[in-house]
């Protein structure tokens, strides 16, 4: 059996918050479900190399800004492939503008995370919502 | 204008000239030809007077001679040959029926004449001269003038008559001419001055009797004699009142003329006046016309102004609003991405301390926690202006609010937490009104949060809402019995990131107020806020009711 890194992809740009993120899910032994991806053309490569029809991840977090490919060309390029067209894709975003919400889940986002920065468990938000979308989740299969 | 106006009452002194001269000149030909007419119709007269009065004298003396031809033919025919008393008598009747006649010598050797003593004297002493002059001139004639003794001068008329086998006879008979002149016009007596002259000598002259004989009038006519050289008949009118009147002629044609021309002028004067005023009139009128012309380009021009003002305006508003959502857009990139990097810090911050946090003492997680606290307050900073930057931002979507129901939820939200303040907010009868209630929950739970939070320390807060309806404004008021503050810090409540008390004691960033203040803007209304240190403090706005809306920008 493979290993199964692959179910949470992460497309994030920022050094910090990959850190923070990684120091999350490895204290809460999810580090070895995710593969990190640092923009949208990243994803798009990985995209190429993946059968998704044998796997697919179980979510894919997305950041919007992002050099290269940004969040929103990401998201409107897997909404078009009928290949991933139904992975789930969280926003994960610093925005908390109403404006990009909106625009996020009409591009057919499943879900909009804002980042959080707290005093205590930095990272806690995104064990969470992963946590979700690995074991509470149901996807088409 | 004023130029022309003082031209109009006055005629140059040239055209006055020239119409004073020429009104004088134009009478004074008029006067001539009515002079020249009268003069040529006087001379007529004159001359037809003078003719009648020939042809009298003529006929006078054809008269005479042919009475005078008679009797030779009779003396000639020897009815009085021998009969000298019969003669006498007969020649009497003659002299009797003409009384120029002086004297009449009888033909034949006697050389009796009959006649008046001077008469016959005067015939006797001429009588040579006569007979003298008619051989030398002819057989029939007049003969004369023939100048007697006594200066008198007259004319002797010859006829010879034959007949009856006897011999020629010859009559004499001596007549005074200015008597048969005078006893001619007798019957016809003009008032002429007249003379009478023959072969250059005046036989008769008639002086008129008052006045004087106009020479300029004279004419002479001829008067055929039956015998002998013509008579001269000279005539000339006589200057009478009515004549005289006539030669003041000139002076009363002057008077005339210049009085005609003082008129000329008087109505050139006035005529000129009214045609200058109708053409100053007119100017005034083409000029005012100019000036409504002109006032009415500069309407446009105004208006034009006015519009490209407002279009620049407009404009500028445009450039502001722009400028305005550039900054917006700039203020929420800079607190977004600055939430980056505050935000790595305060993670790493916390995991330094939950990672290796048991390897610092005490101090070092003091600093810590200062890191996180700073970092924190910088990103709850940043928040609060991002929602200072959304509430002139956001859409204004106003509806029928029950404004007592309103507040009522904000309190109960409030107080969720602290059930002890559940019953320190009175809320009195407000007035509905039309707002975006958003905004309107917002304002009051900032307010009704803030005075909880200065409330006195150790008091429970007392809050009183109140409402008042006004003409075309509600006034809202939030009151506190807390710890107030200075009025001459009450400007400052309103502004972003004022505070008037230390953050140490009480929590907040400075904006709460300040979003309000730019709602309550937004809602075309006002706030202000009242109080004393610890006396309380009075927070009211305003919400316009007469639909007065401020457009988002305006109001930031």
């Amino acid at each position: 059996m493979e290993t199964p890194r692959d179910d949470v992809w992460m497309v994030e740009d920022d050094a910090n918050d990959i850190a923070v993120a990684i120091r999350a899910f490895r204290l809460h032994a999810l580090e070895d479900r995710v593969r990190v991806m640092r923009d949208g053309s990243e994803l798009m490569d990985h995209l190429q190399t993946q059968n998704l029809a044998v796997r697919a991840p179980k979510v894919i977090l997305l950041d919007l800004k992002m050099p290269r490919l940004d969040g929103r060309a990401a998201l409107r390029e897997l909404r078009r492939r009928p290949d991933t067209c139904n992975i789930p894709v969280v926003v994960v975003s610093s925005s908390h503008l109403q404006s990009d919400i909106r625009e996020c889940y009409e591009l057919g986002a499943n879900s909009f995370v804002v980042k959080q920065m707290t005093p205590s468990s930095p990272g806690m938000y995104l064990v969470d919502t992963v946590r979700y979308w690995l074991d509470r989740n149901e996807v088409i299969a | 204008m004023p130029k022309e106006a003082s031209g109009v009452d006055r005629l140059s002194p040239a055209v006055v000239l020239i119409i004073l001269v020429l009104g004088a000149t134009l009478s004074f030909l008029l006067w001539q030809s009515i002079v020249r007419g009268r003069d040529t119709e006087s001379r007529r007269e004159t001359q037809r007077n003078a003719s009648a009065l020939g042809r009298v004298i003529e006929s006078e003396l054809n008269r005479l001679d042919a009475a005078l031809r008679r009797r030779a033919q009779l003396w000639a025919a020897g009815v009085f040959s021998n009969d000298l008393r019969a003669w006498k008598d007969s020649t009497e009747i003659l002299l009797a029926e003409y009384p120029a006649l002086l004297a009449v010598l009888r033909p034949g050797p006697s050389g009796e004449i009959a006649g008046s003593a001077e008469g016959t004297r005067i015939l006797r002493e001429v009588l040579p001269e006569a007979r003298r002059q008619g051989e030398d001139a002819g057989r029939e004639f007049i003969i004369g003038p023939l100048h007697a003794a006594n200066g008198r001068e007259v004319f002797a008329i010859q006829v010879r008559a034959s007949g009856g086998g006897q011999d020629e006879q010859t009559v004499f008979a001596l007549f005074d001419a200015e008597r048969l002149v005078a006893d001619s016009f007798a019957q016809r007596a003009p008032d002429f001055a007249l003379t009478v002259g023959a072969e250059g000598r005046e036989l008769y002259r008639r002086d008129p009797q008052s006045g004087r004989a106009m020479a300029s009038f004279r004419v002479t006519e001829p008067i055929a004699l039956p015998n002998g050289k013509p008579w001269q008949l000279e005539i000339a009118p006589i200057v009478d009142a009515n004549f005289a009147a006539w030669e003041q002629g000139p002076a009363i044609a002057l008077a005339g003329g210049l009085l005609a021309s003082g008129l000329i002028l008087a109505g050139v004067h006035f005529g000129t006046l009214s045609v200058r005023r109708e053409r100053t009139l007119r100017r005034a009128n083409a000029s005012l016309e100019e000036q409504l012309v002109d006032t009415r380009r500069v309407e446009g021009e105004v208006r034009e102004v006015a519009a490209s003002l407002a279009a620049s305006v407009s404009k500028r508003t445009a450039e502001l609003d722009e400028t305005i959502a550039e900054l917006e857009t700039f203020n929420y990139s800079v607190s977004h991405d600055l939430r980056g990097p505050l935000g790595a810090v305060i993670n790493f911050a916390a995991i330094l301390r939950e990672d290796y946090g048991d390897r610092l003492d005490a101090t070092g997680i003091d600093y810590l926690q200062r890191i996180v606290g700073s970092a924190s307050s910088a990103v709850t900073m940043m928040d609060a202006l991002l929602a200072y930057s959304r509430s002139g931002r956001t859409e204004l979507k106003k509806s029928n609010l029950d404004m007592k129901r309103l507040v009522q939820e904000v309190c109960d939200e409030l107080t969720a937490n602290h059930p002890e303040f559940r019953h320190v907010v009175k809320v009195g009868d407000l007035p509905n009104i039309r707002a975006d209630e958003n905004m309107m929950r917002f304002t009051f739970t900032n307010l009704i949060s803030n005075a909880f939070k200065f409330a006195r320390p150790g008091e429970a807060p007392r809050v009183e809402i109140d409402g008042a309806p006004g003409s075309d404004e509600v006034v809202f008021s939030v009151r506190d019995y807390g710890i107030g503050f200075d009025m001459r810090f009450a400007e400052k409540l309103f502004k972003v990131f004022e505070r008037l008390h230390l953050s140490d004691d009480y929590e907040g960033h400075g904006v709460g107020l300040a979003i309000v203040a730019r709602m309550v803007r937004r809602h075309g209304g006002r706030c202000w806020a009242q109080g004393a240190p610890d006396k309380g403090a009075t927070f009211s706005f305003t919400v316009a009711t007469t639909g007065a809306e401020i457009d988002g920008n305006a109001a930031r």
